[in-house]
């Protein structure tokens, strides 16, 4: 293949040979493991794969919200684990892209699969208190959840600090939602269409200071990707990108308070572990653009500058980020995704964050990726 | 033409008894006294409260108890206008308070606040507000032995 000449400083490149993605809805009627079906069949047919020469699948879903208690009974199939090595996380999607990734750079393995699917089994009238409900009992059960603890609260106490803290105003939280949510109005996958800051300050108020188009955008489906090793992935079809560092990292407990001071401790973490493994030492020139899981307007700054792209001209979520489309546990695939397509129209290099948000910003799990263009 | 099908309701029905362990089980007995314990690492000496077993930066285990007033200082605070199943009714008043002498935070409600108009919450309660502990009358060692916290 030409132009698959990844960057030498890169430790361990891992070419992208298929993307793919169900719609993302409010609500797909769809069983789970159809979702997982349609996603993998057609990012394995994108990338010229059968479901028999994959050497891992990993999925990431989370068993409380579909309603199934090893829900990957059901899922594993479906992600070309059938008799094959397989195995699920309970997390977000972007920790399933960095085992498959690893999976391949130990030499395990010359095809892997990761996917995420998610689609809470609640309708939507009730989905929202079904949503923080689960988020509830993701918080420890003596101290955290008799008080009615949730995502929300969480999200809540945070940005309400950093408005006390003076980093930022209400009004401007207004208008971070609005740039974003509008920057991502009208693309293929966007769940909200284009708003004022005006509109954000007048939705529902929900937690503090937070209004309803403060928040992600909540929509289902499932995502995803086909990665190789570069000797494979020579004889692909059509690699579409490729990974070049992926770090992980947890941040404090609910008691510790971090999350509160520097919210994006786990994102720094990440991203300075991801950035070592694909030789990066100067993010902020280096990276293009960054597709990140910034949750609420107050976490932007904060994620940002933990990733080191305060300074420099990256162009941070250009798709509109999470408050544009948010699918739950798919999340990480997504934010790949779209970080892969920008890099398909601009070309260079490119930062994918996420989280999953099941207790806000404590005690999260958070992915990063280096992608590069080919 | 009928309707279709989409979904059949399922219910899951759970009760766990979940264990405590002997620090965390020390301090919910504290609580039924009126008495909030915590803990302090003994390298770095952070005090812990809700107490710890072990101090998970230094890795060693926590050995010196200490009692601490039922006061201190709002850090973060806010109201949840939206609840969910099986959760308090809302609105609803939640603060991270650093009582004296404590390392870490303690989550909480915070009662005696007119919730009725978001716009004054903030001219109620903020960072640096001190808030007292007011105990349940029944305490059967839980977290909600403490019915709530209120401004001092």
């Amino acid at each position: 293949m030409s132009g698959l000449n990844p960057s030498a400083a890169a430790q361990d490149p891992i070419p992208v040979l298929g993307l793919a993605a169900t719609p993302l809805v409010p609500e797909s009627d769809a069983v789970l493991d159809e979702l997982v079906f349609d996603a993998v069949s057609r990012a394995l047919r994108e990338a010229g794969i059968r479901k028999q020469e994959i050497g891992l699948s990993v999925t990431a879903s989370l068993d409380i919200y579909d309603g199934r208690s090893i829900s990957s009974g059901l899922t594993n199939a479906a992600s070309g684990g059938y008799l094959a090595q397989s195995y699920r996380i309970e997390g977000d999607a972007g920790q399933a892209i960095v085992h498959a990734a690893q999976t391949i750079a130990a030499g395990d393995a010359d095809l892997t699969l990761a996917v995420g699917v998610y689609n809470p089994e609640v309708s939507a009238p009730d989905r929202r208190a079904f949503l923080q409900q689960i988020s509830n009992h993701g918080f420890e059960p003596h101290f955290d959840r008799p008080v009615g603890l949730s995502a929300e609260t969480a999200f809540g106490l945070h940005t309400g600090y950093a408005v006390d803290s003076g980093a930022l105003t209400e009004e401007q939280l207004a208008e971070l939602a609005a740039a974003e949510i509008s920057r991502g109005a009208g693309r293929p996958r966007a769940a909200r269409t284009a708003v004022t800051s005006a509109d954000v300050a007048a939705s529902a108020p929900v937690n503090g200071v937070l209004r309803e188009l403060m928040l992600p955008a909540e929509a289902t489906g499932a995502i995803a990707v086909v990665l190789g090793s570069l000797g494979r992935s020579r004889r692909a079809l059509h690699p579409r990108a490729v990974i070049t560092g992926w770090g992980q990292a947890t941040s404090d407990t609910t008691a510790g308070g971090q999350w509160l001071t520097d919210p994006a401790a786990a994102a720094r973490r990440a991203g300075q572990e991801a950035y070592r493994r694909a030789g990066l030492t100067e993010p902020g020139e280096q990276i293009d653009a960054a597709e990140l899981t910034t949750s609420t307007p107050a976490l932007l700054a904060p994620t940002v500058d933990a990733l080191g792209l305060a300074k420099g001209d990256t162009a941070i979520n250009p798709s509109g980020g999470v408050a544009s489309c948010f699918p739950g546990v798919a999340n990480g695939a997504l934010r790949l995704f779209e970080a892969v397509e920008w890099l398909e129209e601009n070309g260079g290099q490119a930062v994918s964050h996420s989280t999953d948000l099941l207790t806000g910003p404590v005690a999260e799990t958070a992915t990063v990726l280096v992608v590069e263009g080919v | 033409m009928s309707t279709p099908i989409t979904t059949q309701r399922v219910h899951w029905d759970l009760n766990y008894d979940v264990h405590l362990g002997a620090t965390w089980g020390r301090f919910m007995q504290g609580l039924t006294e009126q008495k909030i314990l915590a803990n302090k690492c003994p390298e770095c000496s952070r005090v812990f409260v809700p107490p710890q077993a072990y101090c998970e930066s230094c890795f060693v285990k926590t050995d010196e108890w200490l009692e601490l007033p039922p006061e201190g200082v709002v850090e973060a605070f806010t109201v949840a206008w939206l609840g969910f199943r099986g959760g308090p009714k809302p609105p609803y008043a939640i603060a991270g308070i650093r009582l004296d002498g404590a390392s870490t935070l303690l989550m909480h409600y915070v009662g005696g606040l007119d919730l009725g108009n978001p716009n004054t919450i903030r001219e109620q309660i903020g960072p640096g507000t001190r808030v007292r502990a007011v105990w349940a009358e029944e305490r059967t060692g839980q977290i909600l032995d403490i019915a709530h916290f209120e401004k001092i």
